[in-house]
């Protein structure tokens, strides 16, 4: 069965896992991830509105984003300006521009740095190697 | 020669010679083949960044969308479409010729009559049982294929085979090659979507609708009118002002990294896909809103009954045509679920016939009356009703049981709506029902048909993958032309 809850008991290193064969990962399924059914050695690239629907709306997306904004606020402490530009070195491992940390900070402001996070997990530059 | 010799073999002698130089010439030939068959091939190129983009087909269609209706479970023939009155005269003896048939579950008993009665419909006379009446009175409409075959007796494997063209998992199913061929014609919906059962899903679950080796653009998007597509809506701690500042953030910061690389596709597709999602969200819902449809049509759905169960699959098939009147593609609509002792689905093994009254009564009204709403609409010129199940069911009962064991040797589905000869039956099984004997189908043969009717040869239309072009059709099928108008 596909995983409806990520409790903590539940996070390890994953060294190997068990596949069951045909159960479409939540998350994963969308993203051209083999059913295993047939052996796939070429991985097609889709984009479809329901892998963005479920990077914007799933539980597991929305939860990750409430950790990295704790980290965050862990490590770069209360001030938006420092707050964003760690975030965007753990993310992107560059500096924020300053139209995209004015952004950010207004967002933060406004929003919630969990609601920066969730942003910074379904951009582009996070999601793809350029 | 010598000093070659010291190497321990000659380098180049007669016999390599002539053998190297025809390998080598054969090779040149069959390349030059594999490039003929490829060029031969018509698939479409997809742009990752619209994949979805409407295509044109090999050559003018009949059919511009369809609606599978699949019965899970394996729906008896012969207690409903396949009349065959020498099981009435011999009810009660055993199969000739087979009368110690062992099948999927073991020892057959006696040939037993048809549990519903048959009656003549329509103005062609066509015998149809009491089981599925309101199917009957259409039966004008229809087309017969009574000789189906199946090449497993198990129902997973079956219904693959049935919608996906193979028994074994991980093949895309004949929505994701339609898909993927002909693209949609609304940019707001999925182009290709499974309505699930109220009671559950069919036996081979989402393999049913799997984009398999084709890009995941392609699969089909499992939702129903009780149950919405996964993640459509916002989590509900966030209010719709966050939401919006949120994606506004999330749309600036990707035009900035696509700006940093001009003419990617990919990052342009990303922006276009999000913002598919946000009018997703305010489509699905207004296209799954019944709300808006009048009290008559309701009632012809029969989606006004006291049965749950028969109003919410009503109400799946009132979705299907909304869903095709908004240029959804291809529509999969499920009746009956996993494997249950019959008791969720059509396996009628053991009590058959107090199940069949049970299920007959879900399936029937709400069928018909997406085919006379269809008719009514004008809809079915353009779009092709498929009525399809993994298998039939055998002529006896099993051993010991009020019910009927899997028969894969003969059993009935129909066409109806675009391009299809309305009033005809095609193919023959034997006397009693137990073997499809005249005009034999394939599941092969009913895909090239369906492929066909939209303007598709499932000979041209094929994927490259793991070293074959790959095609739903296998290496088999034939259009049934004899049911095509």
């Amino acid at each position: 069965m596909p995983k409806e809850t990520f409790e903590e008991n539940g996070w390890r290193r994953m060294i190997y896992a068990h596949k069951v064969r045909m159960i479409s990962v939540d998350i994963f399924g969308a993203f051209d991830c083999p059913d295993a059914g047939q052996m796939k050695p070429n991985r097609p690239r889709s984009i479809t509105p329901v892998q963005s629907l479920s990077l914007l709306n799933s539980p597991f997306l929305n939860r990750q984003s409430t950790f990295f904004a704790e980290r965050i606020r862990r490590e770069a402490g209360e001030d938006k300006d420092e707050q964003i530009n760690r975030a965007f070195t753990i993310a992107f491992a560059r500096q924020a521009s300053p139209a995209e940390r004015n952004r950010l900070v207004a967002l933060a402001e406004d929003h919630g740095l969990e609601q920066v996070c969730r942003v910074l997990f379904n951009s582009s530059e996070f999601a793809f190697l350029q | 020669m010598k000093h070659f010799k010291k190497l321990g073999r000659p380098l180049l002698d007669r016999r390599r010679f002539l053998s190297g130089a025809v390998q080598g010439l054969a090779g040149i030939a069959l390349t030059t083949l594999i490039a003929e068959e490829r060029a031969r091939a018509a698939s479409p190129k997809i742009n990752p960044g619209n994949p979805y983009a409407p295509r044109q087909p090999h050559f003018e269609p009949k059919a511009k969308n369809v609606i599978v209706v699949f019965c899970s479970g394996a729906l008896s023939h012969v207690d409903t479409f396949d009349f065959k009155p020498e099981l009435i005269h011999q009810h009660g003896k055993p199969l000739p010729g087979s009368e110690r048939l062992v099948s999927f579950q073991g020892p057959n008993g006696n040939l037993t009559q048809p549990l519903w009665k048959f009656r003549p419909r329509g103005q062609n006379g066509k015998m149809i049982s009491d089981l599925v009446p309101h199917i009957g009175e259409m039966a004008d409409e229809i087309s017969f294929i009574h000789s189906l075959t199946n090449t497993s007796n198990t129902h997973g494997p079956a219904e693959n085979l049935m919608n996906t063209g193979f028994t074994f998992d991980g093949f895309p199913s004949m929505g994701a090659w339609v898909n993927f061929a002909l693209g949609s014609e609304n940019q707001n919906l999925p182009a290709f979507v499974a309505i699930e059962d109220p009671r559950g899903n069919p036996q081979s679950g989402p393999n049913n609708w799997a984009n398999g080796f084709l890009p995941a653009s392609f699969q089909g998007t499992p939702f129903s009118s009780s149950k919405p597509i996964r993640f459509l809506d916002r989590p509900n701690t966030l209010s719709s002002d966050t939401d919006h500042a949120t994606r506004e953030v999330l749309r600036f910061l990707d035009e900035q990294n696509a700006s940093r690389y001009p003419g990617d596709e990919e990052l342009a597709a990303r922006i276009s896909s999000y913002e598919l999602a946000g009018r997703m969200q305010l489509s699905v819902p207004e296209a799954v809103d019944l709300d808006s449809e009048p009290e008559h049509i309701r009632k012809l759905y029969g989606a006004n009954s006291s049965n749950e169960v028969k109003a919410a699959f009503a109400n799946n098939c009132i979705l299907a045509r909304r869903l095709v009147e908004r240029g959804v593609r291809f529509v999969q609509l499920f009746n009956g679920a996993y494997a249950s002792g019959g008791r969720l689905n059509w396996d009628g093994h053991s009590q058959l016939k107090e199940q069949y009254d049970i299920h007959g009564e879900i399936l029937d009204q709400p069928v018909a009356g997406l085919l006379k709403d269809l008719k009514q609409r004008g809809l079915l010129q353009d779009t092709l009703v498929v009525f399809a199940t993994e298998f039939g069911r055998m002529p006896m009962f099993q051993m010991g049981t009020y019910g009927r064991d899997h028969n894969p040797y003969g059993f009935t589905c129909w066409l109806a709506g675009a391009g299809v000869k309305p009033g005809v039956s095609y193919g023959r099984t034997d006397e009693f029902g137990f073997k499809a004997i005249e005009d034999i189908a394939t599941p092969h043969d009913f895909h090239a048909t369906i492929l066909h009717l939209l303007g598709l040869d499932h000979e041209r239309l094929t994927y490259y993958h793991n070293g074959i072009e790959r095609r739903l059709t296998n290496v088999h099928g034939h259009v049934i032309r004899e049911i095509l108008s």
